[in-house]
């Protein structure tokens, strides 16, 4: 039953998301960026839920930490992985962007540069957790890179900012006008977009009790 | 030559709007494709997963 | 004994360990020589582009050098089990974390301050104007690479391709504190002393530092005890 609800939700979520892109379609042009603007309308909902994933992450991490419960090791895996595919995402469709509106595929500017750090320390703790055998270690040793990771970005995002106010800018925000109607799109697609990040998750949460399972069960196999 | 300059005013905004709509496309494809993988990734382990739990619920049987 | 009693007993103990094999230290330096040889060829060592790059070069050369030091302080406490005999010994984990913390960064800083004045002869740089201050910012941002570098290496010392995660895991937490002690550096080899404009860096190396020293010794418990 719980399955079903899933995937029922996660349809509707990518439902959402598919009749969007024909509404997007169809809606004028932007003034001063014209049609590509219309990427900000996959990016922006990505970063959103990237972000949400992030604080989810260090919240469950902390859990873990305070209370030893599993259950908050799965969930820090879970939101982190989820997090991780969007802000891939969220890399993939800014830099397409910036080659059309800015002409170059990436520049060092603060949000990107920060961007893809802390897509590399995100990769960096799913690997740390490949690397430890011990369920108990690899939780808390995960956790704790998982706090170290999440204090890191706002000191990359201003240490960024001001190496970058040092140097001349390339290019910066073109700025936009976002006319009303089209936020009623903008909102849905965030809306769909925080579901299906919620529906990966739960999924993932199964399939991270299913591998406890499994390690149980191999428990009660060598014990026989 | 009014009506040609009119003409070429069109033909450009034409090509702009296709430029500007395959780079749409590209980015949209993008993030969809991402989405797939990640999707099919999970697909992937979900089954994995449930063949491991099977194959150890019968070995378990198989020895009581 | 007391808190800073333990902490100067394991760093003794580390550098007295460290000073009779030498198998780090000497790794390291040679590494570091070895880095900044190869940088020669990567580009043309005129004065201009050195000046412009000296901060760059000089911490990317510290902070590889540094990860081979790093790797060792935790793994050389695993032969004999001399790791479970040190958290079972009779100081806090944070004692212990932080006496390794110190004797790595009088290892790195001795490592740093060799690379120095043969950096300044290579590439034909005279480093020495801004001398207190140059020292004053190896200091913060060798203290930011061995605080991070010695949690990590507790973090990875059981786990397979330690060697490897040690510095996929350090170097992107390390990013602002080591584009500060590049933006300072630069200047201060070049001979400009620390200025309104540079003062921002030199706070965030601060706080870098004191952030996650807190961070380190809040954790490091459950990092070592598990």
């Amino acid at each position: 039953m719980r399955e079903k609800i899933l995937y029922v939700l996660g349809i509707v979520a990518l439902l959402i998301l598919a009749w969007n892109i024909n509404a997007i379609a169809r809606l004028p042009e932007e003034t001063q960026q014209g049609v590509t603007f219309k990427i900000i309308f996959f990016h922006v909902p990505m970063w959103a839920a990237a972000m949400t994933a992030a604080c989810a992450a260090l919240l469950a991490s902390v859990g873990f930490l305070v209370t030893k419960n599993f259950r908050f090791d799965a969930a820090a895996v879970a939101v982190t992985e989820v997090g991780l595919a969007f802000t891939t995402v969220g890399l993939v469709t800014g830099s397409i962007w910036g080659r059309e509106i800015w002409g170059i595929w990436w520049t060092w500017d603060a949000r990107l540069t920060s961007a893809l750090v802390c897509w590399l320390l995100y990769a960096g703790y799913l690997m740390l957790r490949k690397a430890i055998e011990e369920p108990t270690q690899r939780a808390t040793f995960a956790a704790v890179f998982s706090i170290f990771a999440f204090i890191d970005v706002p000191i990359v995002v201003f240490s960024i900012k001001w190496w970058r106010t040092q140097h001349p800018q390339p290019v910066f925000w073109a700025g936009g006008s976002f006319p009303p109607d089209w936020t009623t799109h903008f909102l849905w697609n965030m809306v769909a977009m925080l579901l299906f990040g919620i529906v990966m998750v739960a999924v993932r949460l199964r399939q991270e009790e299913a591998q406890r399972e499994i390690d149980s069960l191999r428990r009660t196999a060598h014990a026989q | 030559m009014n009506v040609i300059s009119l003409v070429a005013q069109l033909v450009s905004d034409a090509e702009r709007l296709q430029h500007q709509y395959e780079f749409l496309s590209y980015g949209l494809t993008a993030a969809w494709v991402i989405l797939v993988i990640y999707v099919l990734m999970m697909v992937a382990r979900e089954r994995k997963l449930k063949r491991e739990i099977a194959s150890l619920r019968a070995m378990l049987e198989e020895r009581r | 004994m007391g808190f800073f009693r333990q902490v100067l007993v394991i760093a003794a103990k580390d550098l007295r360990a460290e000073l009779r094999t030498k198998e780090a230290i000497n790794a390291s330096l040679a590494f570091a020589l070895v880095i900044l040889l190869l940088f020669s060829f990567a580009f043309d060592p005129t004065e201009d582009t050195t000046r412009e790059i000296s901060g760059g070069l000089l911490w990317i050369v510290f902070a590889f050098a540094g990860a081979l030091v790093l790797n060792r302080s935790f793994a050389r406490e695993l032969p004999n089990d001399c790791l479970d005999a040190l958290i079972a010994a009779p100081i806090s984990g944070a004692a212990l974390f932080l006496g390794k913390a110190v004797a790595n960064f009088l290892l790195v800083l001795a490592v740093e301050l060799v690379s120095l004045p043969v950096f300044g002869i290579f590439y034909n740089v005279r480093w020495t104007s801004q001398f207190g201050e140059l020292m004053l910012v190896l200091a913060l941002g060798t203290w930011a690479l061995t605080v991070i570098g010695t949690i990590f290496s507790a973090l990875t010392v059981n786990i397979r391709l330690r060697e490897v995660m040690l510095p996929m895991l350090t170097y992107p937490i390390l990013v602002p504190a080591l584009l500060g002690a590049m933006q300072l550096t630069t200047g201060l080899v070049a001979g400009k002393p620390i200025g309104p404009d540079t003062m921002a860096w030199l706070k965030m190396l601060i706080g870098f530092d004191v952030v996650y020293t807190a961070v380190s010794l809040v954790l490091v418990e459950s990092v070592l005890v598990g």
